[in-house]
């Protein structure tokens, strides 16, 4: 028979409590393996704490801030604010999009951020009523319900919400005032309640309500304006990206060139729109079909990535109020309607002669419109409104010029590519919502 | 010679030096390193020597780099390739010689060494084709002979691949039927990507798991080191893989299970299958040495076409040491020769050949050493790597250490320690697809970000520095207990840890980014092994022997990311991220655990049939609330036929196998919890709706079942091994559409989908010509993967994988618009209405591996390794045409290619279609293909040193030579995309160079 030596006989302890622990540690790691939690994403409950009411309304403001800066950008070249520089993929946009079209069931991340932006802020009041909160936070968390709506109606115009079935565009726009109204319920001043009467300004003309829609303008001075933040410092995905994707860094996505602002600048000096050129890079990135290099120019409206858009203004109100009066829905005929455009409009020095801009001077009614609507496209140039000004006033049937250009000579993607007015219902709702068809139209 | 005294003294074969054991590791290093030094003349008068010839059975031909040993003594050599080994230092009396290499049976003399007289000790080694008494480990419940095992498992013995890969990867790559490596590309340090036996999850990684002894390690392969938020760039998306920071050298063998059957009781994790790498471990004897010096370079194949040859790349590429250049054809833009200081005046002639200046350089030096006493065997090991790319960024410096020692303190317990440290630094050129990146502002020429073609206006971009810095340690304790001759205790714990810190920097006054920007990338991951296995066994009748073995298993895995964004430097020094005026910065940490235990049975009955069945139960830390435990059954039977009484040895040996197995694939950490992100906005906190959860989420559960045989015949000479494999994934994980008007936007992962994955493996292996001076061996792998979406779970079919997944189409298959009349001078007209098509099988469905191996006298071997991939469809187009970039493969079909995507008139549809920007998709090509992956020589230089070098080779080896394309006009297939080496399919080519060609010289001696 063989001994061990103590030598032996302590190792053969060892292992024989190394045994036993092993065996404690797989039934403990057994155990415990369900039960990590990793940090970083935010688990559902935690977000019960009246500390996290402030970060989810922040949430909805950015959900909002990467809409507006992609939309604005997205819908500058779908209403021909600016001119396709080739540039696809990174920085840029598909083809069709470039010839002014939008995929059926194409931009569902745009219908992402659109729809986290109010449903954040939804869940937010929803949330705070359930747990008590201060009128600040239900304030904010209405006021960015009410954007989110009012940047929904603008750029879709099919309604879905929820998991609903396809509405009118304009429910959009009544949620968008039923927010805009419990803000101002709880605006603790007169500061609060203009984001708010203003918001609700823009969304009423949406629904025809003219009357309210200037009642509530005409409470809003004219100096006054309403920032979306962009952030450099954050994630690239709200810094202002009709700066960064022209900003040769290294994208030069697009021009100004070809586009109506391009001789409105070199004939006007208007600062509203001002652009420029660089000797040392005459095209854009890429190239159009059927005619080759885009010669470069770029915009001076938005000059870092992290120049605020605008999300509402003084000088809006007067042009909706303008609006209003050729519309019928405000007392007075269309001289007063230019008043109230050459007083946006002569408010600016130009920047070749330092002098007023020059008013506009309509004949008749039709004249008015047109000068409504180039105000508008001056004024609210690149804050991605103008496609849903185009499509308000091409369902309304309303008369005057726009000063859209014709591309059609320039390259055959303007011709293949018929223009798009709006998002349609992105692929990711049709496939999983059942209340939705698969395919639009 | 006082340290050889002092070795001497170890050799005690009565085993009576008890008290020198602690130290004979450090003392038979050192005794070692100085014995080169020293003489043996002056102990000749108290020993002897022993000497003799190994040659193999079946053909009298020599064998070199067989272990010769004394049993029970501290002394041994490997042959020389001539078949000669001399054991010096042996002391007077009598002893066994054993001869062993892995391949061949073992055999053992007796001879009586006299003082200063030489014992002869001839050795005959009989070929083992079948091994069916090899142990193998991996899969199964401790250690198994092979004539046990069920399953098919391929063993690759890393000594008997002649071409002396550099890489892990390269080694495993076409080494057997069922193993596909796929990628490399320009950039040095380039990681592949790895599957077995196809794709069998749609949404989880199809990346098998990897141990190296025992140790549980760093799967994947590293990330691109780019910013997924910042403005910070793309970088070289290059993904190194974890494989290949361990030393090919430092390898004894590798096994590889593939499929659920095999990989029951590895659980949850293993259903893409499971390679286990098993290094070199010390062993009894005089230290023996190894050194091996690598010397080689490299080019770029030709990639481009019809007057591009390089697509533009000719200016930035190295030379081979020859030199030559690229010659990039007549509508390449002029070399460089006007005075540039990154060019200096490199090219003499604008026309012709050119490149960048310097040669491609690829140097590997190794250095290792095995040996030991009875109680403790050694082997260390260091490799230096330093290379220089074929890219103008591209250098690696790579070192690499191991130590790995086997402890036996005491009868029935041994204690081996493996450890191993990687430290590799890597520039590399900006590529793939990045507005900064070299390759695609070559490749778009003058649409290109800098809108110029002027090869000095591209060279720009190779201001972007960009460098890594990856550290792998790997080290695992495994302590083996044997009580009883028929228990045994082994419980391992290992500690695998891999980091990698990134930096892209592009400094003040970078063109691009005049005021500069650097990202620091830290990235690690962490993963604690601990592993515990018993196995007891005994008879349970006359007949029927019971091997019963129980165990568990627990896996840690931490991931730790920290991303640093820095931009605006104030001036041109070195800035760190700290110096810049703005700054961000990202944290990410993921943890997951998973643990089980199992119970498995082996019955071996007379030694000839042997049933198995086990269960595996696991618990996961990414399950759902609500899930539960997952358990995974698995059953095997095998029958040695001919170990049966009818049969006769002239039928040769031949082993039947069935197995059936489950084993899974768990959902991602935070897949089963509905979270918000903590994203942030302008400097405050923000929520937003992140991932919806799902608290019944358990894993996709993959079984298997395979059937098939191990045969050899004539004398060995012919073997094959047969597997047919069907392999069912239930409960599959697919990212089901949230409704993005509910507010969570992204999918959530369901166990909703079934999957199926078939095929058959079949590997042959001959010896056409064996004699003493000749021999000519020939092998050839078959293996068919057939995969289906079996059932979607009524959700809609959609993208991943590269492709599409639909129900009754493979995993993935290819999608896209066609060109309905691709002869026609018209207009081009889609399929189908213009609706997408299916096309075909996104991954290969059949392959071919053929080798072969031709010794000539001398012993000189010239050996080749290819590979045919088929069955597959693949999107090659590496030009923006959508960009109006000017492409080479339409250059026949423009009116002015040098100048203008304008089309002739009489140009195909297909072609009309393939080069009109806004079209542009049918650029789809049968995908076959075969690769010349080596072809070598090894010449035995044994005469050119002294008697104490026991072994010496030179190899030449040539890789990636030729390659054949059936259809693929002009680009390696196997370029990846730019997740590289994770890039979940293939087909998904971005901008790089493709794989160069290498070839290389290695001297390797062994004493």
């Amino acid at each position: 028979m063989n001994y061990m030596t103590k030598r032996q006989e302590r190792a053969a302890a060892a292992v024989r409590r190394l045994t036993g622990a092993a065996t404690a540690i797989f039934t403990i790691a057994l155990l415990s393996a369900c039960d990590v939690t990793n940090p970083g994403p935010v688990q559902d409950e935690f977000l019960g704490d009246e500390e996290s009411q402030p970060g989810l309304v922040n949430g909805s403001i950015r959900r909002l801030s990467e809409l507006t800066t992609w939309t604005a950008y997205t819908t500058a070249l779908l209403s021909r604010e600016i001119f396709p520089g080739g540039q696809t993929g990174a920085g840029g946009h598909d083809v069709s999009t470039q010839g002014g079209h939008v995929q059926p069931g194409s931009y569902g991340g745009y219908f992402d951020d659109a729809q986290q932006a109010r449903f954040i802020a939804e869940e937010a009041i929803e949330r705070f009523n359930d747990v008590g909160a201060s009128d600040d936070m239900l304030y904010q968390a209405h006021l960015w319900a009410g954007y989110a709506y009012r940047a929904l109606g603008e750029n879709w115009c099919d309604a879905v919400i929820d998991g609903s079935g396809i509405q009118p565009g304009s429910v959009y726009f009544e949620n968008a005032v039923e927010n805009f109204t419990d803000a101002l319920s709880y605006a603790a001043n007169e500061e609060e309640r203009l984001p708010a009467l203003a918001g609700r300004a823009a969304a009423r003309v949406w629904l025809g309500e003219w009357g309210d829609a200037a009642a509530d303008a005409e409470q809003v001075p004219d100096d006054f304006a309403f920032w979306l933040e962009m952030d450099q410092t954050g994630s690239t995905s709200y810094h202002n990206w009709l700066y960064f994707a022209n900003a040769n860094r290294p994208y030069r996505s697009y021009s100004i060139w070809n586009t109506f602002f391009e001789d409105y600048y070199t004939n006007t000096g208007d600062p509203r729109t001002p652009w420029t050129d660089d000797p040392d890079e005459p095209f854009a990135n890429a190239a159009l079909s059927g005619y080759g290099q885009i010669p470069w120019t770029n915009q001076l409206k938005y000059t870092s990535r992290d120049d605020d858009m605008r999300l509402a203004s003084g000088w809006e109100m007067l042009l909706i109020r303008a609006e209003a009066i050729l519309e019928g829905g405000a007392p007075g005929d269309y001289t007063d309607a230019m008043d109230l455009i050459n007083e946006v409009r002569t408010r600016n020095v130009s920047d070749n002669d330092d002098q007023p801009l020059e008013a506009w001077n309509a004949t008749d009614e039709t004249e008015a419109w047109t000068f409504l609507k180039r105000e508008r496209a001056i004024e609210l140039w690149l804050e991605g409104r103008r496609l849903g000004d185009e499509r308000r006033w091409m369902e309304n049937g309303t008369p005057g010029e726009l000063d859209t250009p014709d591309w059609s000579e320039i390259s055959p993607i303007f011709t293949e590519n018929p223009r798009s007015f709006c998002f349609d219902i992105p692929d990711s709702e049709r496939d999983a919502n059942p209340e939705v068809p698969t395919t639009s139209g | 010679m006082g340290t050889n005294t002092s070795y001497g003294s170890m050799n005690d074969p009565g085993g009576t030096g008890r008290s020198t054991r602690g130290r004979v590791g450090v003392v038979a290093l050192v005794a070692a390193g100085l014995s080169l030094l020293a003489s043996p003349v002056s102990i000749q008068a108290q020993t002897g020597q022993v000497t003799g010839t190994v040659t193999a059975a079946s053909t009298g031909a020599p064998l070199g780099e067989v272990q010769v040993f004394i049993v029970d003594a501290e002394l041994g050599t490997l042959s020389r390739s001539n078949g000669r080994f001399l054991i010096l230092n042996v002391p007077a009396g009598s002893y066994e010689v054993r001869a062993e290499r892995i391949g061949y049976g073992a055999a053992t003399q007796t001879v009586d060494v006299t003082a200063g007289g030489t014992a002869v000790a001839d050795f005959s080694l009989g070929e083992e084709a079948l091994g069916l008494d090899e142990i193998v480990v991996t899969g199964t419940a401790g250690q198994s002979r092979r004539r046990e095992i069920g399953n098919a498992i391929n063993q690759i013995n890393v000594g008997e691949i002649p071409d002396r890969p550099v890489s892990t990867t390269d080694l495993l790559q076409g080494s057997a039927p069922g193993i596909e490596i796929t990628g490399g590309s320009g950039e040095l340090g380039q990681g592949k990507q790895i599957r077995l036996r196809g794709n069998s999850s749609v949404s989880m990684t199809n990346q098998p798991i990897i141990y190296i002894d025992g140790v549980r390690m760093m799967d994947g392969a590293f990330p691109t080191v780019d910013g997924q938020d910042f403005p910070g760039g793309r970088g070289a998306l290059v993904t190194a893989s974890p494989l290949d920071n361990i030393n090919p050298n430092d390898i004894e063998r590798i096994e590889v299970i593939k499929g659920s059957a095999a990989t029951t009781l590895f659980g949850t994790e293993a259903s893409a299958g499971v390679i286990q790498v098993f290094t070199k471990r010390g062993s009894s004897g005089a230290p023996v040495w190894t050194a091996e010096m690598q010397q080689g370079t490299g080019w770029v194949k030709e990639f481009g076409a019809n007057g591009v040859q390089y697509l533009h790349m000719e200016h930035y590429l190295r030379d081979p040491w020859w030199g030559g250049g690229y010659e990039g054809g007549e509508l390449s833009e002029p070399c460089v020769t006007e005075p540039d200081s990154r060019w200096g005046d490199h090219n003499s002639s604008a026309e012709g050949a050119c490149s960048w200046p310097g040669s491609v350089w690829l140097q590997n030096y190794n250095l290792s050493v095995r040996g030991g006493g009875q109680d403790l065997q050694y082997f260390m090991s260091g490799q230096y790597q330093d290379d220089t790319g074929v890219m103008p960024n591209d250098y690696l410096e790579k070192y690499n250490f191991r130590g790995n020692f086997t402890v036996t303190p005491t009868e029935g317990l041994q204690i081996q320690w493996n450890t191993g440290y990687t430290n590799q630094w890597q520039q590399n050129t900006s590529g793939g697809n990045n507005a900064q990146g070299l390759t695609l502002n070559a490749f778009r020429q003058e649409r290109n970000y800098l809108a110029s073609k002027d090869p000095r206006d591209i060279a720009i971009v190779l201001d972007y520095d960009l460098q890594q810095r990856i550290e792998r340690l790997s080290s695992g304790i495994t302590l083996t207990y044997s009580p009883l001759s028929n228990l045994t205790n082994r419980f391992t714990v290992g500690y695998d840890f891999s980091s990698q810190e990134g930096r892209n920097l592009r400094n003040f006054g970078y063109p691009q980014f005049p005021q500069g920007g650097l990202m620091n990338d830290t990235w690690q991951k962490r993963i604690l092994t601990f592993d515990y296995v018993g196995t007891y066994s005994f008879d349970v009748t006359d007949a029927v022997r019971s091997n019963f073995s129980w165990g568990g298993q627990a896996i840690g895995d931490e991931v730790r990311q920290v991303q640093a964004w820095g931009e605006d430097f104030p001036g041109a020094a070195e800035p760190t991220v700290g110096s810049a005026a703005q700054t961000i910065a990202n944290e990410e940490r993921q943890k997951i655990w998973n643990a089980g235990f199992f119970f498995q049975n082996v019955f071996d009955i007379n030694d000839q049939y042997f049933v198995t069945a086990g269960v595996r139960v696991d618990g996961n830390s990414a399950f759902g609330e609500g899930f539960g435990l997952q358990t995974y059954p698995k059953v095997s039977g095998t029958w040695v036929i001919s170990d049966a009484d009818f049969w006769s040895e002239s039928m040769g040996s031949v082993k039947l196998r069935a197995a059936y197995g489950q084993s899974g694939r768990a959902p991602g950490a935070f897949d089963a919890v509905r979270t918000w992100e903590a994203a942030g906005f302008a400097g405050q906190p923000a929520f937003v709706p992140e991932n919806l959860g799902n608290s019944d989420l358990g894993p996709e559960v993959t079984a298997e079942w395979e059937v098939g045989f191990d045969g050899s015949w004539l004398q060995d000479r012919i073997s094959a091994q047969f597997t047919y494999y069907d392999q069912t994934t239930t409960d599959a994980l697919m990212s089901v559409g949230s409704i993005p008007s509910e507010g969570f936007t992204q999918s959530q992962l369901e166990n909703v989908g079934e999957l199926s994955n078939k095929g058959m493996e079949l590997q042959v292996d001959g010896a056409v010509v064996q004699g003493a001076d000749w021999g000519w061996d020939v092998g050839l792998g078959i293996s068919t993967n057939n995969s289906e979406v079996v059932d979607l779970g009524g959700i809609q079919e959609f993208s991943d994988l590269n492709g599409r997944i639909i129900e009754g189409e493979p995993v993935p298959v290819m999608w896209d618009r066609r060109v309905a009349n691709p002869d026609e001078i018209a207009e081009f007209e889609y399929e189908n209405g213009g609706e997408n098509v299916v096309i075909g099988p996104g991954l290969p469905t059949h392959f071919l591996t053929p080798n072969m191996s031709f010794r000539m006298p001398g012993n000189i071997t010239l050996s080749a390794r290819g590979e045919y991939r088929g069955g597959h469809y693949m999107e090659i187009n590496e030009i923006s045409i959508g960009r109006s970039v000017r492409s080479p493969l339409c250059f026949p079909y423009y009116v002015d290619p040098a100048n203008s995507i304008e089309l002739e008139e009489d140009t195909p549809a297909l072609w009309r279609e393939r080069c009109t920007p806004g079209a542009a998709d049918d650029y789809w090509f049968d995908a076959d293909y075969f690769k010349l992956r080596s072809v070598s020589a090894t010449v035995p230089v044994d005469f050119a040193f002294p008697d104490r070098v026991s072994n010496a080779t030179i190899t030449l080896a040539l890789n990636n030579a030729w390659d054949w394309y059936r259809e693929i006009p002009w680009y390696d297939p196997e370029v990846l995309g730019n997740a590289a080496a994770n890039d979940d399919g293939v087909g998904n080519q971005t901008e790089r160079v493709p794989a160069p060609a290498t070839f290389r010289i290695a001297l390797r001696v062994t004493f």
